[in-house]
């Protein structure tokens, strides 16, 4: 952000202007380039720390968010009493390696490990990991971003609203079974794009090897990791070597078969969770009576309604969320703050990389259609591993590489501005930034009213919890658990809390959901 | 123009980021403005539907759940109103945080009863309320409501 040079000074010879000259030049540059403000309150102020600064308020903002929520109890106090039985960290390994249709024994020796590092201080030591993740996916998005210029700077701001501002991030930080293990493969995600983007060596190798194995057995969408290097390596990107890519695919190979046939582990049927179709949810006992004899159509549905849930922020969940309010009489503002904002960023998604394909693609090095090829990767095998249901959470991984994808449109959008178009399209393309750039700014402040909502329910919940659940009585074993419930109980009730019915109503039609 | 569009870009993401930050600085003041806390009697946490705080108030500050306070104005009514932290939960018309309070120490007699049923105003209270119906109360809705 660089001012046009003054004219210099002219002063009458008679006198002394060295020191004024002096003066002068320490606000010019080799070259004559002179500086703008912010370089004059802050001279080493880059795009990139000032990208990082950036991040780093919303990665701080997320973590006393998440600070100020108690361990929530579905979901959660069961893992914890598990973990409280479990002898070792190896015995959850190893009794979690063998339960039908799911294979997560990396998310249950997490919960294990934590709680035995906790020592009784469990809300600081679940809140807080889920607090680390939040601000590790954020620090992790800025460094694939590789801010240099400040036009980069600005796309990356824009780039920061739409992947904290969308639906399927919500998901990572509202809930944590207690360790939000979606959140956890995200950030391995997005660790393997910057292994694949990094300089190379063994050790990246080694490490993208590493990162497979974790985010597989944690849970399914996991196997994205192996979707990031692959197709990263495919685009030219070299920092996990051919021999790297082929072990982690050799890795994918040996999980598939310890899956499908040493453990038999097989996978979860279409009737064991509820999931929409069309204008409402449908329960298991539905969709088997339905689809039991058809399961590839409904399979079908969840894939494709998943992709465009990314793209365009509807159908949530499979389900029209947007027709059913149309038809119901009332759409509250946020669907149409959703639906807009996706759609404007979408599409100019889509200019871009048709301007790419126009232009022939001629290389796969060029970084920007780098990342537009590995983003479109994972977004579509994250929608194809979301056929047997769709959730927010499954998708957020292809929610991070979309924010990427915007990245790089947006950067696109600058470069043709920069370019020589007619004034009348450099017109309209403004007022596209300006609009997007909006509505996802304000759409990303819903994320912070959906956390203070989440925390007041969780505590709330804790409030309900009967008293025979914490009552000292019974065997050792009970009066343990007990006393574990009791502690998460009192975390709870003394935890601040800020009432979602004391804020105008307003509120919660802009950013609820 | 060029410059317009990295600001088109920008502005809107980095107000909000200030925003954030400027939170952030007042948090340790208890004033950040996404997390304000309110100061709720009993009554006016059942109003607006607060269960963990009925349960702080009366485990730890030894409140009484059967006594009438002041409400403040917005949460029941228009105006300040006085009301026992059941008549809220009535009002607010929340089954749970009755139940919450029943379960915390809050007494209901026949007289008690009768004026929480004659002023629910949703089935799914007047149902929780037939359901834990004091042996001997008759319901006859000619008293007036104190939460009114």
């Amino acid at each position: 952000m660089t001012a046009p040079m003054a004219a210099p000074l002219q002063m009458p010879r008679s006198l002394d202007t060295r020191a004024l000259d002096d003066f002068a030049g320490a606000f010019g540059r080799p070259g004559g380039e002179r500086v703008g403000v912010v370089a004059l309150v802050w001279p080493r102020l880059t795009a990139l720390r000032a990208t990082q600064c950036a991040a780093t308020v919303l990665a701080l903002t997320f973590a006393y968010g998440l600070m100020r929520m108690p361990v929530q109890i579905s979901d959660s106090l069961g893992q914890l009493l598990d973990a409280q039985q479990s002898a070792s960290v190896l015995e959850t390994f190893s009794s979690w390696a063998h339960r039908a249709a799911y294979l997560r024994p990396m998310f249950y020796v997490d919960v294990k490990i934590l709680f035995d590092l906790a020592n009784g201080h469990y809300w600081l030591a679940y809140r807080g990991f889920h607090a680390l993740l939040a601000c590790a996916a954020l620090w992790l998005f800025v460094r694939v971003l590789r801010v240099r210029t400040w036009d980069d700077f600005a796309a990356a701001i824009f780039a920061l609203t739409v992947f904290t501002g969308l639906h399927t991030f919500r998901g990572l930080v509202r809930e944590a079974y207690p360790v939000s293990h979606f959140l956890q493969v995200a950030v391995l995600c997005l660790l393997a794009l910057n292994l694949a983007r990094s300089r190379g060596g063994w050790l990246v190798d080694v490490a993208a090897a590493i990162t497979f194995v974790v985010a597989s057995l944690t849970i399914e969408s996991g196997l994205l990791v192996w979707v990031v290097i692959v197709a990263a390596w495919a685009c030219g990107m070299r920092g996990v070597s051919r021999r790297g890519m082929l072990a982690v695919t050799a890795l994918l190979g040996v999980y598939l078969w310890a899956r499908f046939w040493m453990l038999a582990v097989g996978s979860p049927g279409f009737d064991q969770r509820s999931s929409g179709f069309l204008l409402r949810m449908l329960e298991p006992d539905e969709i088997q009576q339905r689809f039991g004899a058809m399961p590839a159509v409904f399979y079908a549905y969840n894939v494709a309604t998943s992709f465009l849930s990314v793209l365009f922020s509807e159908p949530d969940g499979g389900v029209f969320e947007a027709v059913r309010a149309w038809l119901a009489g009332d759409v509250p503002p946020r669907v149409y703050l959703a639906v807009a904002s996706s759609s404007l960023s979408t599409a100019l998604i889509v200019w871009a990389v048709a301007a790419r394909v126009r232009g022939g693609m001629r290389s796969m090095r060029d970084e920007s259609t780098q990342l537009l090829a590995v983003s479109a990767a994972v977004v579509l095998a994250n929608a194809a591993i979301s056929y047997v249901y769709t959730k927010h959470e499954i998708l957020s991984v292809a929610g991070c590489f979309y924010a990427v994808a915007a990245f790089v449109a947006a950067r696109h959008a600058l470069e043709r501005l920069r370019e020589g178009v007619p004034a009348a399209v450099r017109v309209v393309i403004v007022v596209v930034l300006a609009s997007t750039a909006t509505l996802w700014a304000f759409r990303s402040i819903g994320v912070h009213h959906m956390l203070r909502v989440e925390a007041f329910r969780v505590r709330n919940d804790w409030a309900g919890v009967p008293a025979e659940m914490w009552r000292d009585e019974g065997s050792a074993q009970q009066r343990r658990q007990a006393a574990l419930i009791r502690q998460l109980r009192q975390d709870a009730i003394d935890a601040p809390g800020s009432n979602p019915y004391l804020v105008p109503r307003w509120v919660d039609r802009w950013w609820g959901e | 123009m060029p410059g317009a569009g990295a600001r088109a870009l920008t502005i809107p993401g980095c107000l909000v980021i200030a925003g954030l930050a400027a939170g952030l600085l007042l948090a340790p003041f208890g004033r950040h403005p996404l997390w304000a806390q309110a100061d709720l009697n009993l009554s006016e946490a059942a109003a607006v539907r607060d269960a963990a705080e009925i349960v702080r108030l009366i485990e730890e500050q030894s409140e009484d759940p059967n006594a009438d306070r002041e409400v403040r104005p917005g949460l029941l009514a228009d105006q300040a109103v006085r009301a026992t932290p059941l008549e809220a939960a009535v009002a607010a018309k929340d089954v749970e945080i009755a139940r919450v309070l029943l379960v915390n120490g809050a007494a209901m007699d026949a007289d008690v009863w009768n004026q929480l049923r004659c002023s629910a105003e949703s089935d799914e209270m007047t149902e929780f309320l037939d359901r834990r119906r004091p042996t001997g109360s008759v319901l006859h809705c000619d008293l007036p409501s104190h939460a009114r």
